[in-house]
């Protein structure tokens, strides 16, 4: 318990916290230019899937961010507590704050007189910000690059104004259109990209290799 | 030393994944917006639809305002404002409702009740369906109802508007200045024929090819260069050669410079040759009707509208990273171009103060030239922009370098 | 032409904190060594002499030239930071072609003098390899070779045998000692050793402050007479070690031979002994608190 905390403190201090408070600027921003009330659930749909779901990009990538500098990650690395364990520590503080902040931001839209249903909507949220946030780790643990992890679903949500013709059930902003159903597969689609992050992870540590790191040179 | 350098800068990006990602991003973008459809072709007289203009005329455009309105009122969508040049949707409270009613009544001379009954008649006798192309063909079983009565003049026309605008809210599409906007109107033959041969000789076909282009990829431009700078400036940091470049002779205005330039090159290298695409159906168009191409007229393009684009973004993610040494350039880059997509006024034909300009359409040699006094000042004020933001990234550096500047707090915790 | 580094009355805050001291010496043409704690004040001397930082007081000259004059200066000088390092995916040639090309060097240039410094650190076989996939030693190498790639007058090397094994180490001293043949070297450590095997020419920094400047002979001179051998029991070794500055020991058994600094004989029994750098650098920084020595 003493060591959840410990490692739950020192990332809220040196990791989260900056893009913690990017995270609530966002939030807190979005009255300047969105509309906020009086709103129907189409238009609550596009102000969640469209805009407050993006803090998940901003909140999951920082995960593997204390681990960009190889000194420090070989040195977290050779504790005896596994990285793996920070690495879900981590995601789950960041978890936390995606739902209190997704959770507020509703809960303020239904002061504001607008009219939706809340659970679906939370969970429409979550889905988007999971679907981006883990895909941007994925990319992350793949390629550790972290400019590129920003760029990937960025890009991706992006696309989707382009319309839902290639993108299928991964479409983000079905529920402007009244579907729900788009939402569990972005959800579980979120929850693959990043338990496969954490794995990818895991591996290249065991094996003290990651796919960018060691790739071409020879020793002499 | 810069040539020099600016070889080196650009085949260390042709190592890096982001910008292969780049192209990638770049030709399915384009290939999935652009490439289908999109010939231009002579007006057949006779046909039902030639597109829309907007019209000068006052009556119209008070009819065609009033309708806008009242299908926005009963609508009950939310109306669209933009306070501060972006885009913001207000739904009004009921007694403001009323109030907007009130304006809509004494503009018709309808009660209320008439008027609302009007529309919902028109509309059991409406129907839209559309084409292959997205083109719809509309048919109404009986005219729109509600018109200005013709005893209003212009002048009070406007007093209403204003009055209307003021309770919607700064910035609403009912102001004064945007009054016109609501007069679209279907084109005639003859304006059709007049815009299609502007297409070929004016244009020399190239160009209208190239408008639409430049649309389609500034979208792109406006994002990506984000990445390259802030890239560039943190694999510095990341790979620890800060104070060995910091102690050789090359200056700071050469370092940035070099680095600056360099991304601006890789960003274009991509786009030039993606452009012989639409060139070549240009070249088809105006073979099919005998008339010459301009064949640099993508090259004039793209340099003239997508590279303050490119300058601007990268200046700015370079100067923005180069301060903090984090991801904060990603985030504040994609607000930027979150705000110049979808809050800015206008819809899709307008250059205005956007960082993005669009004109959505291929053709409309007319309209574009009626924008592009502004569109020429607006791509000017971005280059300026572009290089002061430049000239700040080099102070930063050169700070930085004589160790004035400490790499900043903010820096340390927003990345590695 | 002058050939000498000149530092009159440096300071040096960070914040509230003085980094350095009213630093007043010359640095003569040669190796030069700047001893000290961790700590003391010498990366922040060397950055100050690499432009990489400006002196808050104080005058300093680069053979003549003020370090105000940053671009003349980086063109003087070759700087060796600490923790060396260049872009991963760069192979060896091409890190040291694109630093040569910073520095201003032509192309023809940089084609002549990169493989000829390359053979020199040994690196001749390694164009290709990876920065990336290289050893501590191997990034030392081709951190000195880009540092004299442009031919400085002036070479700064920060702690630059930390973390190398015993062979490299002294492999490298001797290839700084080469390169000072015709220029300045200042190298910047906390091992004494490297100093007495490399350097004519030493100075040392503690918090901040010059506490001596000098050859190595003056400074063994400092502490001549004063250097004292004994063979102690392990009981005794305790006091000793509290009135005593111990330089040195060896176990034998139950007994203990001891190298401690005594301005005068202290006991019966008690040796007099030659100093060696160590010795001296020990009496240097405990004896002679507070103000410089000059010789």
């Amino acid at each position: 318990m003493e060591k959840f905390l410990k490692i739950s403190a020192v990332n809220f201090k040196y990791n989260l916290l900056p893009h913690l408070t990017v995270s609530l600027i966002l939030c807190l921003a979005a009255p300047l230019f969105i509309g906020t009330k009086n709103l129907d659930a189409y238009q609550v749909a596009k102000v969640m899937e469209g805009y407050v779901a993006l803090i998940g990009i901003v909140l999951l990538i920082p995960v593997f961010i204390p681990d960009m500098n190889k000194d420090i990650r070989d040195l977290t690395a050779s504790k005896q507590t596994p990285m793996f364990f920070l690495h879900v520590i981590r995601i789950l503080w960041a978890l936390l704050f995606l739902l209190i902040l997704g959770g507020l931001f509703l809960f303020v839209l239904k002061r504001e007189n607008c009219v939706f249903d809340f659970g679906e909507m939370f969970y429409t949220v979550m889905a988007n910000a999971l679907f981006l946030g883990g895909m941007g780790m994925f990319v992350f643990a793949l390629f550790d690059q972290a400019v590129f992890a920003y760029m990937i679903p960025l890009v991706y949500y992006v696309i989707n104004f382009g319309g839902r013709k290639q993108l299928g059930n991964f479409y983000l902003f079905s529920m402007q259109a009244g579907h729900f159903s788009e939402k569990h597969y972005l959800f579980f689609g979120g929850l693959v990209f990043m338990a496969g992050a954490v794995f990818i992870r895991k591996i290249a540590t065991s094996l003290s290799f990651s796919l960018c790191y060691h790739k071409g040179g020879s020793h002499k | 030393m810069l040539i020099s350098l600016i070889k080196k800068e650009c085949s260390m990006w042709m190592k890096s994944i982001i910008f292969y990602a780049y192209v990638i991003i770049l030709v399915v973008f384009y290939v999935s917006q652009m490439e289908s459809g999109m010939l231009i072709s002579r007006p057949e007289p006779g046909a039902a639809d030639y597109g829309y203009t907007y019209s000068d005329d006052e009556r119209i455009i008070m009819d065609s305002t009033l309708k806008d309105l009242v299908i926005d009122f009963v609508s009950e969508r939310p109306f669209a404002t933009y306070p501060v040049g972006f885009y913001k949707e207000i739904t009004l409270s009921e007694e403001e409702r009323d109030e907007v009613a009130a304006c809509i009544e004494r503009l018709c001379k309808m009660s209320r009740e008439e008027w609302e009954k009007a529309v919902d008649e028109y509309e059991e006798g409406y129907s839209v369906e559309y084409d292959d192309f997205g083109r719809q063909t509309v048919e109404e079983k009986i005219p729109w109802p509600v018109v200005t009565d013709p005893e209003i003049t212009y002048g009070e026309f406007e007093e209403i508007m204003e009055e209307v605008a003021g309770i919607i809210g700064r910035g609403s599409d009912y102001g004064k200045e945007r009054l016109k906007g609501h007069a679209e109107v279907k084109m005639t033959y003859e304006q059709a024929l007049s815009e299609y041969e502007d297409v070929l000789y004016k244009d020399k076909v190239s160009g209208a090819y190239a408008r639409i282009f430049c649309d389609y990829i500034g979208i792109i431009l406006g994002l990506l260069p984000v990445f390259f700078g802030t890239a560039r400036v943190l694999k510095d940091k990341r790979s620890r050669v800060k104070e060995v470049v910091y102690a050789k002779r090359a200056g700071s205005a050469t370092v940035v410079c070099s680095r600056y330039l360099a991304i601006v090159i890789m960003i274009l290298l991509p786009v030039l040759p993606l452009s012989l695409l639409p060139l070549s159906k240009a070249v088809y168009v105006a073979r099919a009707a005998g008339v010459g191409v301009d064949y640099l007229a993508f090259l004039k393009y793209a340099i003239g509208w997508l590279l303050p684009t490119v300058l601007f973004v990268t200046a700015f993610s370079y100067a923005v990273t180069e301060l903090t040494e984090g991801f904060l350039a990603v985030l504040v880059g994609a607000a930027v171009w979150f705000a110049a997509i979808f809050l800015t006024p206008f819809g899709l034909k307008h250059a205005g103060w956007n960082l993005i300009p669009r004109f959505n359409s291929l053709g409309e040699y007319g309209l574009f030239s009626d924008i592009l006094d502004q569109l020429i000042i607006n791509r000017i004020l971005y280059t300026v922009f572009a290089l002061l933001l430049l000239g700040i990234t080099l102070m930063i550096y050169e700070l930085k370098r004589k160790g004035v500047l400490k790499n900043g707090k903010v820096s340390e915790n927003l990345g590695s | 032409m002058e050939t000498e580094i000149r530092l009159e009355g440096v300071c040096k805050y960070y914040g509230r904190k003085q980094a350095l001291k009213d630093v007043t010496m010359t640095i003569p043409t040669g190796m030069f060594g700047l001893l000290g704690r961790n700590g003391a004040g010498k990366t922040t001397l060397m950055k100050i002499l690499a432009t990489l930082l400006k002196a808050d007081e104080g005058k300093v000259s680069v053979c003549g030239v003020d370090v105000k004059n940053s671009v003349k200066i980086r063109s003087m000088t070759g700087y060796l930071p600490q923790d060396f390092s260049m872009y991963g995916n760069m192979g060896v040639y091409e890190a040291m072609d694109y630093l040569g090309t910073l520095s201003g060097m032509s192309k023809k240039e940089r084609m002549e003098r990169i493989p000829v410094l390359l053979e020199k650190v040994n690196l001749s076989n390694n164009y290709r390899t990876k920065v990336k996939a290289m050893s501590g030693g191997m990034k030392r190498r081709l951190g000195i070779a880009q540092a004299i790639l442009n031919d400085p007058k002036v070479l700064i090397v920060d702690e630059p045998t930390a973390g190398l094994d015993p062979e490299e180490r002294v492999r490298f001293r001797n290839l700084l000692c080469e390169i000072a043949e015709e220029r300045i070297v200042i190298l910047s450590t906390h091992i004494v050793g490297d100093v007495e095997a490399t350097c004519e020419n030493i100075a040392i920094l503690d918090e901040g402050s010059l506490k001596f400047v000098g050859t190595v002979e003056e400074l063994l001179a400092m502490s001549a007479g004063k250097i004292y051998t004994a063979e102690v029991s392990r009981m005794e070794l305790e006091k000793l070690k509290k009135d005593y500055i111990v330089t040195g020991m060896l176990t034998k058994g139950s007994m203990v031979d001891v190298r401690f600094v005594s301005e005068e004989r202290p006991f019966e029994g008690a040796k007099n002994c030659d100093p060696n750098v160590e010795d001296a650098y020990l009496y240097v920084m405990n004896e002679k608190g507070g103000e410089t020595i000059c010789l």
